[in-house]
């Protein structure tokens, strides 16, 4: 969490955030933070409470109670509105009139916002590449063109926060190249603050810089990439005979390790094995086997919430 | 909320539904004022122009269902609501720019089938029998009515968020109203006596006038008589035949009915969680 403090600014922070449907609690006491400049990646699985968040701070429901702020700006003052103007989103599927051109749809984003010119406007459009979709209509565009031009349309008006629900579901393995790419084209050039959410975890780990892992509508950790990266160390998972004597002969080494059972240890170091198993051999420990093991943003995850069904 | 006016307007000049409407009412308005135009050549009738102007604001009830579920419910379908209030612009503005629009078009609509029917019905039927102020006073009577006839519709539009539905059941609503007015319309018109024919045993038929029993009692007629009046499909069938008892009533009740309906349909949509 000490990285999470250090960024002064936070561009959308909740606290004790609930939604209930019915009996249905979708939220429970949700608490984040979102700092400014991040990609702040939010985990968990299906019905966890990720899209009720998001239609919450985008305004398209109100939450039962707690409060959120977006740039400092409370949900329940007037001026929100203000702050939302700086906002951007897709959720869930991408809100853009079918009947229309790539184009058409832009310069109706433009009149929404009251902008004075379609300046810009087909800078947009090459930036998420739908420069040449012409008079096509985007009935006819792909998943991941619609995506895209979802993408373009939460872009116009020069966000400064853009929350993406899903941006990688359903689309083909170049579209999710295609939408990472974008996304970090975003962050880094021009400094827009991203909520994404994902179900695609290893996608996730390859842009954010922060994460919130979410469970029955609460926040069960936040963390930044750094610690996530410092708690998913690579090792080596070692089976030996008597980890005693492996623990002396590590200790002696200044090795870092962790006992997992009488005949396991994982060591958090990159060994050379064949002067380890003859120290070992002298210590008359026997190696049983030797394993590279590599915790991932999943396994981080499933150890997390307890490996649902889904993640 | 020019902003959303803006954009609505922009989308509104897209809209195929729109164009469609455009056509089919100038076409109706074409043929009300030709139809009657070839009677008079072919079997020297005396067709009038005043006889058929207001016809359109029959069809307008037919019209208005079809383009606010389909104009509003393509916001829901297509998700395109929530650019807008993700932006930053309240309930209230989308609600309201999305039925000033809606009224617009439904204005246009009409005048679609107007405009050619005055200019083909002057020059070819016979002068109006009405005079030029009830004539007006009749048109100012139909705006009021489309804009309840919008209001009920746009309402339903907004609050129901499948497209399909949506249509469906503003059509419903439609043909309810419809049936309505002209079930009431049919027990205010039902005569006080009838004609009993009796026969005696010589042969001679004898013919007397006897009370309807469907004829309406005073205080039953009067209820009946006011939901006539309020029903905008009702007040529809009364300005289509120029015959309207109460005109000032007329107006209030359509002014209070689309009041109550926008009033109505802007509380629950402030209420509604979108998707």
């Amino acid at each position: 969490m000490a990285d999470m403090e250090n960024f002064k600014e936070y561009v959308l922070r909740t606290t004790a955030l609930n939604k209930t449907y019915g009996n249905f609690k979708a939220l429970a006491g949700l608490s984040m933070n979102v700092p400014k400049g991040a990609i702040y990646g939010f985990v968990g699985k299906n019905g966890a409470g990720k899209t009720t968040l998001i239609r919450l701070i985008c305004g398209l429901q109100e939450p039962t109670s707690g409060e959120y702020t977006i740039y400092g700006k409370k949900n329940t003052e007037k001026d929100v509105a203000k702050s939302r103007r700086r906002m951007g989103a897709v959720v869930e599927t991408p809100s853009i009139y079918l009947d229309m051109t790539a184009e058409d749809n832009l310069k109706q984003q433009y009149r929404v916002l009251g902008l004075p010119s379609f300046d810009g406007l087909h800078d947009i459009l090459k930036l998420v590449g739908l420069e040449n979709t012409g008079k096509k209509k985007v009935r006819h565009f792909s998943l991941g063109m619609r995506q895209r031009l979802g993408i373009a349309i939460a872009l116009t008006g020069s966000p400064d926060f853009l929350v993406l629900d899903e941006p990688a579901n359903g689309l083909d393995p170049q579209g999710i190249i295609e939408i990472r790419e974008l996304i970090l084209k975003l962050n880094r050039e021009q400094q827009i603050t991203i909520l994404i959410s994902s179900h695609i975890l290893d996608e996730l780990s390859k842009l954010a810089t922060h994460y919130g892992f979410i469970d029955n509508g609460r926040l069960v950790k936040e963390m930044s990439a750094k610690e996530l990266e410092d708690a998913c160390r690579k090792c080596v998972r070692m089976e030996v005979n008597d980890t005693k004597a492996l623990a002396l002969v590590l200790d002696k080494m200044g090795v870092s390790y962790k006992i997992i059972s009488g005949t396991e240890a994982d060591v958090y170091a990159k060994l050379k094995v064949s002067d380890l198993a003859l120290t070992l051999n002298k210590a008359n420990c026997e190696v049983l086997s030797m394993q590279e093991h590599d915790e991932t943003l999943e396994s981080y995850y499933i150890s997390l919430i307890g490996g649902g069904s889904h993640a | 909320m020019r902003k959303l006016l803006s954009a609505q307007c922009s989308r509104l000049l897209k809209n195929k539904v729109f164009w469609l409407e455009l056509l089919f009412m100038f076409g109706m308005g074409v043929c009300s004022a030709l139809m009657p135009y070839l009677d008079n050549v072919r079997y020297g009738e005396h067709s009038r122009v005043d006889n058929m102007l207001f016809n359109y604001i029959v069809l307008m009830g037919l019209c208005t269902p079809v383009f606010c579920s389909l104009f509003s419910g393509t916001e829901y379908s297509d998700g395109t609501i929530r650019n807008k209030l993700i932006v930053g612009h309240t309930r209230f503005s989308v609600y309201c720019s999305s039925l000033l629009v809606s009224l617009s078009a439904s204005i246009s609509v009409a005048l679609a089938f107007v405009l050619p029917y005055m200019v083909l019905g002057f020059s070819m039927l016979e002068a109006p029998k009405a005079s030029a102020g009830v004539l007006f006073f009749m048109a100012l009577l139909s705006l009021f009515v489309i804009t309840a006839y919008v209001s009920i519709f746009h309402m339903l539009s907004m609050l129901i968020t499948k497209k399909s539905t949506s249509a469906v059941i503003c059509m419903l609503a439609f043909i309810v109203l419809f049936v309505l007015a002209i079930v009431i319309k049919g027990k205010l018109d039902a005569p006080e006596f009838v004609q009993n024919y009796s026969m005696t045993i010589d042969g001679i038929e004898q013919m007397s006038p006897e009370p309807n029993p469907k004829y309406l009692l005073p205080e039953a007629r009067r209820v009946y008589q006011f939901f006539f009046e309020v029903l905008p499909s009702g007040q529809s069938l009364q300005i289509a035949a120029i015959n309207v008892v109460h005109p000032y009533l007329l107006m209030l009740y359509s002014a209070v009915t689309s009041a109550a309906i926008t009033v109505l349909g802007i509380f629950f949509f402030k209420k509604k969680n979108l998707k």
